[in-house]
């Protein structure tokens, strides 16, 4: 919303055509990832060869050890490395915990229960399966649009925490630089950090039935004194690319109430398109792929612009 | 003898020995317990299954948590040095790791799973293959499966079925 003040202004129609997208959500076409624009993947040392060939197996117990550190994306990702790795990451304690941790508003009886209710089988399988929200990263939604002949981005962050609360931030910033904010634990540390928008802290609540969030966040900012106090709620379905990744959240609904009485319902067509959920593992390499710098389109704006209309697209598909 | 100015003599697998203060070898759980098994005049401790390149290294870190706790070192100092005594090769890095969960300390052997799940974090499941020397004996569809169930955390996957 702050992003988007000055909504509803009033241009003349002109030949310049881009004034039409004017608040027209836009997508980047298939994107072709430069390499330039990925960082290195390895990018400790990790020995040289004669080492490699004399690296001393680690037993068991310190496999499970190491385990317990895991989380559960790391968990499942280490199940896949061989069969022994399957064997211990595959153990119910090291799922029992994780599940305690994903939903702690139950008690390790009553998260029991309902593994035996549902008949999930296994605490590992209570996990893949039993609707969750996932805390381990940001769920991302990057809004592209014109206004006038400039191009308007800006995003939306939600961070989800297993205590019911989250955190909630719209801003221009891209990912890496706001990422950091997101913790409910961010303080400003300097003049620098004082005109930075900040996250809101907000409630929500997942009905593992429907599969739905309802989440409010109130929307002051310190940077803006004389804003109106609101509370914005939103009605979010929780959608999925694979089994079991939760990695996508789409806005049905987004209302606010402003001064404590007036209700107010928002244009939804910003929501277009899902939240896409990024980890905090490779968090910066991610953002790097899906939220391509926006600068790429702002210099070739016009001519990709033209182009894409060329192809008989509509501002819809764009 | 008090246990103040007790001398143990550590002896590695290949014959070096190390002399520690009490203190700092009772760090290990299990020569705390071999210490209190034996009579006081015994002061040579064998350690069958750790080279002596290890055996510093693990003295190196009973003995700055000793002193560390001793002179009431800041939490941040201890945590940095962690850090940087961290910072070797795999191989000793798993070395010290085997090492400590012999000689059973508890503080080592945290530090040591902590860093070793820092590696497996950010990293592919055939980088950690590479990384940790283990060759993949799942067969072909045991493999398939296993993506179909686990890789649901993996950014390729996403991106894949997206494009789809």
């Amino acid at each position: 919303m702050l992003a988007t003040a000055g909504y509803g202004g009033v241009y003349r129609r002109s030949d310049r055509p881009w004034l039409e997208l004017y608040y027209q959500n836009l997508r980047l076409a298939e994107e072709e990832v430069l390499e330039d624009d990925v960082e290195g993947v390895g990018e400790e040392a990790e020995g040289s060869e004669s080492e490699k060939d004399d690296l001393p197996q680690l037993q068991i117990e310190i496999l499970e050890r190491v385990f317990l550190k895991l989380d559960a994306a790391q968990l499942s990702k280490a199940s896949m490395v061989c069969r022994e790795w399957m064997t211990v990451a595959y153990q119910p304690h090291l799922w029992r915990r994780i599940c305690l941790m994903t939903w702690p508003k139950q008690t390790a009886r009553e998260n029991l229960g309902i593994l035996l209710d549902r008949k999930y089988g296994s605490w590992r399988h209570m996990f893949l399966k039993r609707p969750r929200v996932r805390y381990d990263g940001l769920y991302i939604l990057r809004n592209i649009f014109y206004r006038g002949s400039s191009l308007m981005v800006y995003y939306r962050y939600f961070r989800f925490y297993a205590d019911g609360t989250c955190t909630v931030l719209i801003t221009p910033d891209r990912p890496e630089k706001a990422v950091s904010r997101m913790s409910k634990n961010w303080t400003p540390k300097g003049p620098q950090d004082a005109q930075k928008l900040l996250p809101n802290i907000g409630s929500y609540h997942l009905d593992e039935e429907l599969l739905t969030i309802s989440l409010q966040a109130p929307t002051y900012q310190p940077r803006y004194p004389l804003m109106k106090k609101s509370i914005v709620m939103y009605e979010i379905e929780l959608r999925e690319t694979v089994d079991g990744a939760r990695n996508l959240l789409s806005v049905a609904r987004q209302a606010a109430i402003v001064d404590d009485n007036e209700y107010c319902d928002y244009d939804c067509r910003k929501f277009n398109r899902p939240f896409q959920f990024v980890a905090f593992d490779g968090f910066k390499r991610a953002c790097q792929v899906k939220f391509r710098n926006e600068n790429i389109i702002r210099n070739n704006k016009v001519k990709w612009f033209l182009e894409e209309l060329g192809k008989g697209r509509t501002h819809d598909d764009i | 003898m008090t246990e103040k100015g007790r001398i143990v003599k550590m002896v590695s697998q290949d014959q070096e020995e190390f002399e520690v203060e009490y203190g700092v070898a009772t760090m290990s759980t299990l020569i705390a317990n071999v210490l209190q098994d034996v009579s006081e005049e015994t002061t040579t401790v064998p350690i069958p299954n750790v080279n002596a390149q290890v055996l510093a290294k693990v003295i190196e870190y009973c003995r700055y948590h000793y002193e560390a706790k001793r002179i009431d070192q800041s939490e941040e100092d201890i945590e940095r040095w962690n850090k940087d005594f961290m910072k070797v090769d795999n191989k000793t890095l798993f070395n010290i790791l085997i090492a400590a969960s012999f000689l059973d300390i508890a503080d080592l052997l945290d530090l040591g799973c902590k860093t070793v799940a820092g590696m497996i974090k950010d990293k592919s499941v055939e980088q950690i293959r590479e990384l940790f020397c283990i060759e993949g004996d799942f067969t072909e569809e045991q493999e398939a499966k296993m993506r179909e169930e686990n890789n649901w955390g993996s950014e390729m996957s996403q991106e894949n079925n997206a494009a789809q």
